[in-house]
């Protein structure tokens, strides 16, 4: 072999002489398919004991000379030919390493695992662990893994541009999680943060990290210190992975960190605080790194070292910066610190983690809207599907939240509650402080305890609700939605409802345009439309069998669910509300529905242009859309010359004399109609009327009547028109419901409650 | 990003140029496969190529002489407009065709040499477009005026040594064209005309992000044109005109093309300015030579020439690159097409077998499967003839 090339332990055998199979693989494919695959069978070796860098009782070595695809100015050095030795051992339990044996290969290249100063270069050739490499091995496809990791790195290419320039550590010795902003470099002199071992002594070290001591139990048996930042500098900085202080001092030092100093400074500033230098410390450095040389800086590499078996105290008294007195310790002020044996305090690498915060809750779910951040939503109802919903948004880190609730967490609400504990406690509280403690900040969610509908508002409340920019109602109640939609005049904010139907099999979103011409009330209407002229969505509000009564009203019926359809429809609303923001043109009926074996089908209800009418001169407020009207003039026109008619369905908000006129029924066939007159018949009239109340949950009923007066002639009412009216008052005014009616002909005439006198 | 492509077709010359803009120019071609000869599909694979695009056609097609290596069976393969006969489906058709002058004024030719020269005369007479003719000797222009045409009418369609090919920048369509080769001064009258020394010798520059990659295509000229090239070459100061990343050397490897006075089996002095060139390369370069592979000595008949070939091989050591044979690439018992990318970091070979693993068998056609075991035929064959001779089978084994 050249010269250049190092040496490897072990003994030289003939290839045959190898046993163990995936040696014997890559082997066998090169003397097959060696000048195929432009690579070369060079040596084998096998190796007995625990020589370095193997550290394993028996492994086999195959070197081999291959020839990767490489343009004329290579990135890296790579050349056109290079040896690389492969390393198979015994027990077959780690990953195959793949080393080059090229002293001056070069450290920079990013994907090499980082090892001791000294050792070979080792090719990071998979970032999956042994084990699901193993199943899919073949040695065709290691030798072309390998010769595609030289090809690409020399085009710079094995580090996609959208690969974020993740350090890849091998030989780490532990992990330590730390909190968000760990490495942050605002404070002069920042404080330590308190590492508790969550793993036995002796297991590989897991340690996290928080800012302040918890109270009670174990103290914090580590301490970790942040020690600053290097220059920006293109890749890496730590190209080996230092044994001791001196080794790590020596890596930063030439980037503009002098590691010893800032220590120093450090461990003299805490020399009278006692406890603290008992610990031992870890040592936090940040490196923030460039793609190119002219490049903006893109991210910062977290590192982490843990001192072995020394306090912090010790590591001071190493550096001669402070002395141990009888009482603890006492600073050398006026000596400088002593290097000289920094190379006996002994470190091991950590991988560090951050946290999870909104930013990379958002990565990780894939969400790239800036909005996401910035969109203030007010949710209101904080039970099964709302905390589910909003948990699952948390974890996306979508919006900032006011929860708006003013129940407490009772036991049988954990069967379907995004909370597991905390009974007795205000939901809006329990689940903001879950989503504020996901993603480790204090604003993500505020609670408020509060009920919309309660006569007193609080100004709190009302000041969510100007701020926001979506009122999202889970509350499962109609008046609540009924009241976002008419009242809060002082929130220009668009309203949407989420809420299962009582079989927990179907999710109905209502969600208003923003510039709110479709409102919340006028779009349960259409929805219950469609509820009554869709077969498929005839069953939706049906109660199911069997009722668990708890409480005290029939609101607070809570019904048997299955928390696999809370869980199921809580994705899909999560999702339902990213698309709301998303499209703020846009008004939303939609109805998702579950089959038993969790199929979903999604019912978009198409919506009509609201008609609003204020009828005088009671005061009431006549609310229908644009369907109705359209169906009524079709329907007079199909029957000319005669008259027709039917009956009108709808509800009644008495309390704010609102009257919302649903959709007409056909006209009975025993009706008679004649080019001058219509009888209303009643053939099948309330079988019809039984379905409808069945069909929205009640909430539609008989509401009035309407006939058509014949072409050429104005809808104004005629004597027996009066009488008509009269008529239906006095049915309906038992229900404590104004009389409704419509004459439609060249032109439409609503009188509601009292008709006018002619003019 | 473009690709340059070279073909073991033996001593022979094909060269395609692959743009990103799916454009396809094409050197010389020379399609000698029939079924079970064992020669490489030429044809098979630039239609194959040109299906890729669904388009049978080549934006440039040239002949950089008429010799049968750069032009056999291109009379069966492509789209002639001069006569009928040479068009119809399956034809690919050329959208500019470039030949040196030589090709116009040559006569008594056969088979391809005669088709191509008839398609050139064809598009310079009649078409007046569609066709380059690199080089105005004063013998074109009686030519042309024998034909009664006006040369000034067609001197759009003639392309100067010293010159840029029109219509190709390499800040537009990403590679433009340099013409060394042939001189006017070499068809002079009265000097008999060789073909090779005759012949269209180019550097191409591809253009990718901001690195030049440049090609020199030498066809079959010798050491004598060469050495005139590099000459005019320097006087004009032009050096890095001959500039080079991919060089096909000339002639497939002959020593001719170093020091045409030289011995076959001797060693090779390269002529200085021949040399000069081969100093040219940029670093990693590669010396492509189109041809069989080298012999291991020099009583073969040649070209290729080993010592000619241990000349290139230096050369391109001496860059950190590599002197590469068609014949003998990725593996002399399975030659394919050799590929050059260019990219913005220079030309780089692939060099990926796609014929090893499961990648390769569905690219060849399977070997024989079946319940007849065709082995034991014979076995199967004495046993039923002895049935039918003997009234009961024969068992040979025993």
């Amino acid at each position: 072999m050249q010269e250049n090339l190092r040496d490897l332990p072990g003994t030289c055998v003939e290839p045959d002489q190898l046993r163990l199979p995936r040696a014997q693989g890559v082997v066998t494919l090169l003397q097959a398919k060696g000048s195929e695959l432009f690579t070369q069978l060079l040596e084998c070796r096998t190796v007995d004991g625990t020589a370095e860098p193997l550290g394993a009782p028996y492994s086999e070595i195959v070197i081999f000379e291959t020839e990767p695809v490489i343009p004329q100015s290579p990135l890296y050095g790579i050349k056109k030919r290079e040896q690389l030795a492969v390393i198979f051992s015994e027990p077959d339990d780690q990953l195959p390493a793949a080393l080059s044996l090229r002293k001056d290969f070069c450290r920079d290249a990013p994907h090499l695992n980082l090892g001791r100063r000294g050792d070979f270069a080792s090719l990071c050739w998979t970032d999956a662990p042994w084990h699901e490499e193993k199943h899919r091995w073949s040695a065709l496809r290691f030798i072309q893994r390998l010769r595609q990791w030289l090809s690409l790195t020399s085009e710079g290419k094995l580090h996609r541009d959208d690969q974020p320039l993740e350090p890849l550590l091998m030989g780490v010795q532990g992990t330590i999680i730390l909190p968000t902003g760990a490495y942050d470099n605002s404070q002069q002199t920042p404080e330590p943060l308190f590492c508790y071992l969550t793993t036995e002594r002796g297991q590989r070290p897991i340690l996290v990290a928080e800012p302040v001591q918890r109270a009670g139990g174990q103290p914090a048996q580590y301490v970790a210190i942040r020690l600053g930042s290097t220059d920006p500098v293109t890749h890496g900085v730590i190209q080996w992975a230092p044994q001791n202080l001196q080794e790590l001092h020596d890596l930063v030092a030439p980037h503009g960190l002098d590691l010893i100093a800032t220590l120093s400074k450090h461990i003299r500033s805490w020399a009278a605080n006692k406890e603290l230098l008992q610990r031992e410390p870890i040592f936090l450095i940040q490196a923030p790194k460039k793609r190119t040389e002219d490049g903006a800086v893109e991210t910062k590499d977290p590192w982490a070292f843990l001192v072995f078996g020394k306090s912090l105290g010790e590591v001071g008294e190493s550096l001669g910066v402070i002395v141990r007195t009888p009482t603890g310790y006492g600073q050398l002020l006026f000596t400088p610190p002593d290097a000289s044996k920094a190379s006996s305090i002994p470190l091991a690498l950590l991988q560090p983690y951050t946290h999870l915060d909104r930013q990379m809750a958002q990565i990780c779910n894939g969400i790239t809207d800036a909005s996401s951040s910035t969109t203030e939503i007010v949710a209101i109802g904080a039970g099964a599907l709302g905390s589910q919903v909003f948990l699952n948004l948390a974890r996306s880190g979508f919006g900032k939240w006011v929860i708006v609730d003013d129940d407490a967490l009772l036991p049988h609400n954990l069967a379907r509650h995004a909370l597991v504990g905390g009974v007795g406690y205000a939901k809006s509280v329990l689940v903001s402080m879950v989503g504020n403690e996901l993603l480790q900040t204090a604003d993500f969610a505020r609670p408020l305890a509060a009920n919309i509908l309660a006569q007193n508002s609080s100004p709190e409340l009302e000041q969510a609700l100007n701020q926001s920019s979506l009122v999202l109602d889970m509350s499962a109640s109609i008046p609540v939605a009924r009241h976002l939609a008419r009242e809060r005049k002082g929130a220009a904010a668009r309203r949407a409802s989420l809420y299962l139907s009582p079989s927990g099999r179907d999710l109905v979103l209502l969600a208003e345009d923003a510039s709110r011409k479709l409102k919340l009330d006028a779009l349960e209407m259409q929805y219950y439309r469609a509820l009554i002229t869709r077969e498929e969505l005839a069953e939706h509000l049906s109660q199911p069998a069997g009722r668990v009564r708890y409480g005290r009203t029939c609101r607070d019926l809570s019904l048997v669910l299955s928390q696999e359809d809370v869980a199921l429809h809580s994705a899909i609303g999560a999702r339902a509300v990213r698309t709301v923001t998303s499209q703020p043109d846009q008004a939303f009926i939609r109805i998702w529905r579950a089959s038993d074996d969790m199929q979903v089908q999604a019912f978009d209800i198409p919506i009509s242009p609201t008609i609003e009418l204020a009828i005088p001169p009671a005061g009431w407020t006549l609310c229908t859309d644009q369907h109705v009207m359209d169906k009524v003039r079709a329907i007079r026109a199909a029957k000319f010359p005669n008259e027709t008619g039917g009956v009108l369905i709808g509800t009644v908000d008495s309390e704010r004399k609102i009257v919302y006129v649903v959709d007409c029924l056909p006209s009975p066939k025993d009706s008679i109609e004649t080019p001058g007159s219509y009888v209303r018949g009643t053939e099948g009239l309330e079988a019809c009327i039984q379905f409808v109340r069945q069909a929205t949950g009640g909430e539609v009923d008989y509401i009035g009547e309407w006939h058509s007066h014949p072409k050429g002639y104005s809808p104004r009412p005629s004597n027996d028109d009066r009488v008509l009216f009269k008529w239906i008052e006095g049915y309906v005014s038992a229900d404590e419901h104004p009389s409704v009616m419509l004459i439609v002909g060249e032109g439409e005439g609503w009188h509601v409650d009292e008709m006018l006198p002619d003019a | 990003m473009h690709k340059v492509s070279f073909f073991p077709i033996e001593n022979a010359d094909s060269c395609r140029i692959t743009l990103s803009s799916e454009a396809r120019i094409l050197f010389d071609f020379c399609h000698r496969f029939k079924p079970g000869n064992g020669k490489y599909d030429l044809a098979g694979n630039i239609k194959a190529d040109l299906l890729k695009r669904r388009k049978l056609f080549v934006e440039v097609l040239c002949i950089t002489h008429l010799d049968d290596d750069h032009c056999d069976g291109a009379e069966d393969f492509f789209h002639f407009n001069h006569a009928l006969k040479y068009q119809g489906q399956g034809r690919v058709e050329i959208g500019d065709l470039w030949v040196p002058a030589a090709a116009i004024l040559e006569t008594g030719l056969d088979d391809s040499a005669r088709v191509i020269r008839q398609e050139a005369i064809h598009r310079l007479t009649k078409q007046k477009s569609g066709v380059k003719v690199f080089s105005r000797p004063g013998s074109l222009d009686d030519w042309l005026k024998a034909k009664g045409v006006n040369p000034d009418d067609v001197a759009h369609l003639i392309v100067d040594a010293g010159t840029y090919v029109p219509g190709w920048k390499k800040g537009v369509q990403g590679v433009e064209f340099f013409v060394h080769s042939p001189f006017a001064m070499r068809q002079g009258a009265g000097t008999p005309p060789s073909r090779n020394n005759n012949a269209i010798f180019v550097q191409a520059t591809f253009q990718e992000g901001t690195r030049d990659t440049r090609l020199i295509l030498s066809a079959d000229v010798d050491s004598a044109v060469i050495a005139d090239i590099v000459k005019v070459t320097k006087w004009h100061s032009n050096e890095d005109r001959l500039g080079w990343d991919i060089n096909n050397v000339p002639h497939h490897s002959s020593y001719k093309s170093l020091n045409a006075g030289g011995e076959r089996c001797g060693a090779i002095t390269p002529v200085d300015e021949v040399d000069w060139l081969y100093q040219q390369g940029g670093q990693g370069g590669y010396l492509v030579s189109t041809s069989k592979s080298i012999p291991s000595d020099c009583v073969e008949k040649m070209p290729p020439h080993k010592n000619a070939a241990d000349y290139y091989k230096e050369r391109a050591s001496e860059i950190g690159g590599e002197y590469v044979v068609t014949a003998d690439f990725p593996t002399k018992t399975n030659p394919a097409e050799m590929i050059f990318e260019i990219t913005s970091q220079g030309a780089k070979l692939i060099k990926q077998s796609g014929s090893v693993g499961s990648g390769g068998a569905v690219s060849t056609p399977a070997s024989r499967a079946g319940f007849w075991d065709w082995d034991s035929f014979g076995l199967f064959a004495v046993m039923v003839i002895g049935l039918l001779v003997c009234g009961r089978p024969i068992n040979p084994r025993g």
